[in-house]
């Protein structure tokens, strides 16, 4: 779908950094959404790159809010838009890895759990990035920030956002990934049409923060979904799992090397990672082969 | 109309007389009674909103400030640790210049947990921007949460309305009903610009450089300023409409008071019989109850206190390192007048103590007899 | 609100109470940020690179693709009169150039080529692009070299007359490749177009013999391309016996429809693609034909195709075998001599040099002996000012000789003797002939209109060279198989031509190949990398972070990248499938 710049929902001029992902995510996702559409920003990257007052970056409404509180401030906006019969504007929480797996949580737990009708995408680049690069509960194992130095690297795996949110059964959830921008625009759009809470994580690549040269932003995102380090997929009413992209099963260490974060990693370490991804993608085959399409919940 | 009401369901009948849209609520005991009578009065349908079952008071804070942005009238309802863990959202509320109300029923912070009466959790929020007023009886419960929203959406500003647990929040009292068209027409219906609007798409709450912000906390601390004079207008308009006058701080005998009596929230009511009694006995003792804490109606109490010999200020709560707050504030208040009384300041009641008419007749007995306190200070009550 | 201007509060009172929006960032030009930009600059696809006839290959694909196959033959036509003739005969450099190739396989060029040209070519006309210069140009030989340069030098306004000594124009095209690869309907249908343009081809003159040298030199500019038709002589004993005959000769009395008796067995001396016809030929007359080659299948120098589908029509191959001497009885060929020979070392050409085994001779029976082991060219008629080595005419890179204003093109002045080099050396000519006769220098313009690396011209840049977009062209940068990004590709199967049934191949000479269908087409095209020419595929567009990329319109083709926002990021750059971007320093 071609636009012209002064027809989509962000402006040029934005305070993004050279090759951000996060910025890609925000503006494929309105490319879906359209300009009937409220978002709900908590601390996270997007304070900034959505511009300093009195201006803005979003020719859609923004609320920006505290940095645990995307899943409460959406459902608040959502309340008073049903009251006011807005029912078919769209409320999009748009949070960072930070808002999400950490702080944020807690809110976002409670608004899947009522089932808000929300459309939540968390644009994930692994770490605290607008305030240099610290680990969050999303950054991968053994991954350089500068509170996990290479000499003492992130220990134990990424937290599994993804499981989290089906366990809430919140009907739509789905990981996408700059790379693939279409997508991620159908998935949003698939969201518009289901009632409820859902769940879009999306890995959003940083090159700052994972030591990349910006040109090379979307073919290391593209190399994650490759190298099954972050597969592709949706997962429907929290039990059934559809695989959207055929990965190429090229091995971690493309990904990793790929990488100034990951320079420090040893080639042990590099095969237990590799181990550690086999065996989550093994996983979720079996839970895409073993879906409950024919076990409908009864009535 | 009317009805024997406790002071948590003379709240909630507020908040369905003021038409709120959007209501979002945690449990904590002892405000739960406030947000399960509009959770009924939601599900009968007689209160047409939202009502969000978050899953903590700062959700319940966040989602309110969200559809205050959003163009709603927003309450919520809290106590002690629920109000502290939203802390910060007071900030916001007030930052974002949203004209919320939300009732504090006044509990102890743990530890240890302790469920009853005591100011120092709503005091604790002193600095987050938000009016707070603090009354007395189930009547002015009602009464306050509908000039809440009225105050509130004047000045753009959060509301915190805050009395006593269990002394009010649990004790059934007559309250008198407005009819609903009565305070639909004294209450102007909820018509804000500046919200979340896609047809006019701003971004609120924002970066804001250091070229600005001062003067943005300028305008935040001027609306404050602006209040006393929209608290005291909402209390005549009240009057004129209902019959019942409120204003900033209320005053009894101060006019020839030597003495003056100050108190706030539940406690006014015994000091009120302690002061009938000593004026029989012929003491020329005065009573000022504070109402409005937040802006502090600093002319209003000077010009009650100033060139009075002693002022005894009872208070339920302390911060920690100085003494009670209410007497603290007077005292900062009334600093640069050269009439200035000499001030006691007392600290009773804590933890949901009972603060008898024997104790208060015992507190101002004893600063009668002193000529200055011995201290900052003063505890009263305590076990000898 | 004003989106492109910062907002100034005065005083305090100015500044608002409510932390709202009034305006965009817009008036933030993060332009300011970058020190390398990206820019878009079209390369050079390998296959236009490797097509010696100069076709824009890449851009008569993507025609294709978009179903647009008259503006894909047109394309086509620009560059080359001869697409129906080229998508039959030509061995397809551009295919082994492909990027493709090395990807899985190699786009089906060739029968695209072929598929445009006889889906479009009989009701579409030819249009001159200039207006009668004045000029006349004599052109010797009306083969493809000849009848190119007519073309070319007709489209850009000359009057033309071709000289043929033959009877037919078309020389190589219509006298030496066999009618089963290129009907004659097909060929004379596109020499059709070249008369149409108001070339004159003046047939039964052979210069030197019914028209004189001196007369050509009437003319403003004079182009010859007589080619090389002079079979060689192996120089065995009885060589001149009847029944022995030239491989060029005997498949010109094919072509001409002379009656050739060949008898039950024939033998074929020699291994390349006159060989090769003339084998096939034979077979199809009836004969029983064996082919006798001194080197190895490896070294056999015909297109393997060619060879392949002898093969399976039943010619027999006896490789490493060299003729001795001519078995007669009388005058008249009964069989031939063979002897083995060997591979020895390897020759300037890096193939291995057959070496005589003694003593190992055979003699084969054979009722026709066709010896077809090269041919030369006959400069007899040249005068001696223009200057010849090793039976070549010199010439530059554009056909010019050593005589201002002659030019010379084909098999006589190229080494390398084949249809499409030929096409290339003919619009190099015209180009140079053009030039000269307007009086500039094809120095001027060589840069512009020479396409990679291999000598090959395009007419378009050349007609394009003094318009301003045509500058920014890269005409010398080829986009390799690393400069791909093969994230954008997936692999698919390349469309394969159906062939005509071995058992109708005989006593007929119907098409081999069958062409390839449109749907076929279609799958192929769309196989087509697009090394290094921007299609508007979006991903620049749609990948950029900073809204700093839009389409030009929806009638223009391309972006504007606007640099007030980009903050050189180089995703753009990086990303594009085919390379059709490069960064730059500011």
């Amino acid at each position: 779908m071609r636009m012209k710049a002064s027809e989509e929902l962000i402006t040029s001029g934005h305070l993004a950094c050279q090759g951000c992902g996060g910025t890609m995510v925000m503006r494929h996702a309105l490319r879906a959404l359209g300009d009937n559409t409220v978002v709900v920003i908590p601390a996270c990257c997007w304070t900034i790159i959505a511009g300093q007052f009195p201006y803005s970056s979003l020719r859609v409404p923004i609320l920006h809010t505290a940095f645990e509180t995307a899943g409460a401030a959406a459902s608040g906006v959502r309340a008073a838009l049903d009251i006011q019969g807005k029912e078919d504007t769209n409320v999009l929480a748009f949070a960072g890895d930070g808002g999400t797996f950490d702080i944020g949580l807690q809110s976002l737990s409670g608004a899947a759990e009522r089932n808000e009708d929300i459309i939540y995408i968390c644009y994930d680049n692994e770490a605290y990035m607008n305030t240099g690069i610290q680990r969050s509960s999303a950054t991968p194992e053994m991954a350089w920030t500068t509170t996990t130095p290479s000499t003492r690297p992130k220990s134990g795996p990424k937290k599994n956002m993804i499981q989290i949110l089906a366990a809430h059964k919140a009907p739509y959830c789905a990981t996408a990934n700059v790379a693939w921008p279409e997508d991620l625009t159908n998935k949003v759009k698939k969201a518009m049409t289901i009632r409820g809470t859902k769940f879009i994580h999306v890995l959003s690549p940083c090159p700052p923060g994972w030591k990349i040269s910006s040109e090379y932003s979307i073919e290391v995102a593209r190399l994650a979904t490759h190298c099954n380090v972050f597969p592709i997929y949706e997962v429907y009413d929290g039990e059934r799992y559809h695989i959207n992209i055929q990965p190429k099963n090229i091995p971690v260490t493309e990904y990793l090397k790929a990488q100034g974060r990951f320079r420090h990693l040893t080639d042990e370490e590099i095969e237990h990672i590799q181990k550690r991804v086999d065996y989550e993608w093994k996983i979720l085959l079996q839970r895409e082969m073993t879906d409950s399409y024919h076990m409908n919940m009864p009535a | 109309m009317k009805k024997v009401l406790m002071g948590n369901h003379a709240a909630s009948w507020a908040v369905k007389l003021a038409d709120v849209k959007m209501i979002a609520a945690y449990p904590i005991t002892p405000q739960t009674q406030i947000v399960e009578e509009l959770s009924e009065m939601c599900g009968s349908g007689e209160l047409k909103a939202k009502f969000l079952k978050v899953e903590s008071e700062h959700s319940a804070m966040a989602s309110c400030i969200a559809a205050s942005s959003a163009g709603v009238r927003a309450f919520t309802a809290t106590s002690a640790n629920g109000l502290a863990l939203m802390h910060e959202l007071l900030h916001w509320a007030s930052g974002a210049r949203l004209p919320l109300v939300m009732v504090n029923v006044n509990r102890a912070m743990a530890p240890g947990w302790n469920i009853w009466a005591d100011q120092s959790d709503s005091l604790s929020q002193r600095d987050t921007g938000w009016l707070q007023l603090y009354v007395e009886d189930n009547q002015e419960v009602l009464d306050t949460v509908l000039q809440a929203y009225y105050i509130a959406e004047k000045v753009n500003l959060p509301v915190m309305v805050c009395y006593d647990a269990f002394f009010l929040s649990h004790t059934y009292e007559a309250v008198d009903i407005p009819e609903k068209q009565a305070v639909q027409d004294w209450l102007p219906p909820h018509a804000r610009e500046n919200i979340l609007n896609t047809k006019d798409p701003r971004a609120f709450n924002g970066l804001v450089m250091p070229d600005v912000y001062m003067e943005m906390r300028y305008k935040l601390q001027q609306a404050h300023e602006e209040a006393v004079a929209v608290v005291k207008e909402a209390g005549e308009s009240f009057a004129k409409a209902f019959d019942r006058s409120y204003s900033t701080i209320e005053t009894v005998y101060c006019d020839d008071a030597e003495t003056v009596l100050v108190t706030s929230s539940s406690t006014t009511s015994p000091a009120r019989l302690v002061v009938e009694a000593l004026r029989e006995k012929g003491m020329k003792i005065g009573l000022m109850k504070v109402r409005l804490f937040r802006p502090f109606p600093v002319d209003d109490i000077c010009q009650v206190l100033s060139g009075k010999k002693k002022v005894v200020v009872i208070d339920r709560n302390i911060s920690f390192g100085k003494g009670g707050i209410f007497a603290d504030e007077i005292r900062g208040a009334i600093a640069n007048d050269p009439q200035a009384p000499i001030i006691f300041g007392y600290i009773t009641g804590l933890g949901g103590r009972d603060i008898t008419p024997e104790l208060v007749e015992d507190i101002v007995m004893e600063a009668e007899k002193n000529e200055r306190p011995e201290r900052l200070a003063l505890w009263k009550g305590l076990k000898s | 609100m004003s989106d492109h201007k910062p907002i100034v509060y005065k005083n305090c009172e100015d500044v608002p109470a409510v932390v709202m929006s009034e305006a965009s960032m817009l008036w933030n030009k993060t332009g300011a940020w970058r020190y390398i930009k990206p820019k878009y600059c079209d390369k050079v696809p390998p296959c236009n690179q490797g097509c010696p006839a100069g076709n824009d290959v890449e851009n008569f694909v993507r025609l294709a693709e978009e179903k647009k196959y008259k503006e894909a033959w047109l394309s086509i036509k620009e560059e080359n009169p001869f697409p129906r003739v080229c998508g039959r005969v030509c061995y397809y450099p551009c295919e082994t150039a492909c990027n493709r190739g090395q990807f899985d396989r190699a786009v089906s060029i060739n029968a695209l080529e072929r598929f445009i040209g006889d889906y479009v070519s009989t009701d579409t006309k030819i249009e001159r692009l200039q207006n009668d210069s004045g000029k006349k140009v004599a052109v010797v030989g009306s083969g493809p070299a000849g009848l190119t340069t007519a073309y070319h030098l007709a489209r850009l306004g000359h009057g033309v007359h071709v000289y043929e000594a033959d009877e037919k124009p078309g020389g190589v095209l219509r006298y030496g490749i066999p009618e089963y690869r290129l009907p004659k309907k097909v060929l004379d249908e596109e020499i059709q177009d070249i008369i149409n343009l108001g070339v004159t081809i003046d047939c039964n003159k052979k210069v030197g013999e019914t028209i004189q040298w001196e007369a050509l030199l009437d003319f403003d500019a004079v182009f010859v391309a007589t080619g090389a038709h002079k079979s060689r002589n192996v120089g065995i004993e009885n060589e001149e016996a009847q029944g022995v005959m030239p491989g060029l000769g005997f498949l010109k009395k094919v072509a001409q429809g002379k009656k050739v008796h060949l008898g039950p067995r024939t033998v074929v001396v020699g291994g390349g693609n006159t060989a090769i016809d003339a084998a096939r030929t034979a077979m199809r007359l009836g004969s029983q034909v064996t082919i006798h080659y001194y080197r190895s299948r490896n070294e056999i120098p015909a297109f393997k195709e060619e060879v392949d589908e002898a093969q399976k029509e039943g010619v027999h191959f006896d490789m490493l075998s060299e003729p001795v001497r001519v078995l007669v009885d009388g005058d008249k060929a009964t069989g031939i001599e063979m002897r083995r020979t060997r591979l020895g070392d390897p020759d300037e050409s890096g193939r291995r040099r057959p070496v005589s085994v003694e003593g190992s001779e055979y003699s084969v029976d054979a009722t026709t002996i066709i010896i077809a082991i090269g041919e030369d060219t006959d400069l007899e008629y040249l005068p001696s000012e223009i200057q010849e080595e090793r039976g070549r005419v010199i010439v530059d890179a554009f056909g010019a000789t050593s005589r201002p204003g002659v030019f010379a093109g084909g098999d006589m002045a190229i080494a390398n003797h084949n249809v499409a080099y030929a096409i290339g050396s003919g619009k190099a000519a015209a180009i140079a002939i053009d030039a000269y006769l307007k009086g500039s220098h094809v120095s001027d313009i060589v840069a512009q209109t020479t396409i990679g690396e291999y000598g090959a011209m395009s007419m378009s840049h050349y007609i394009e060279a003094g318009r301003a977009h045509a500058k920014n062209r890269y005409t010398k940068s080829v986009v390799s198989y690393n400069d791909i990004n093969l994230n954008y590709f997936e692999e698919q199967e390349r469309s394969k031509q159906t062939k005509l049934e071995l058992s109708e191949r005989h006593q007929n000479f119907k098409e081999v190949h069958q062409g390839l269908s449109e749907d076929q087409i279609q799958n192929d095209a769309q196989r087509c990398f697009h090394c290094g020419v921007c299609t508007m595929c979006d991903t620049c567009y749609i990948y950029c972070p900073d809204i700093a990329i839009e389409h030009k319109g929806d009638a223009a083709w391309g972006y504007d990248i606007n640099f007030d926002y980009c903050k050189g990021c180089g995703i753009c750059v990086h990303e594009c499938p085919r390379n059709a971007m490069m960064m730059e320093d500011e």
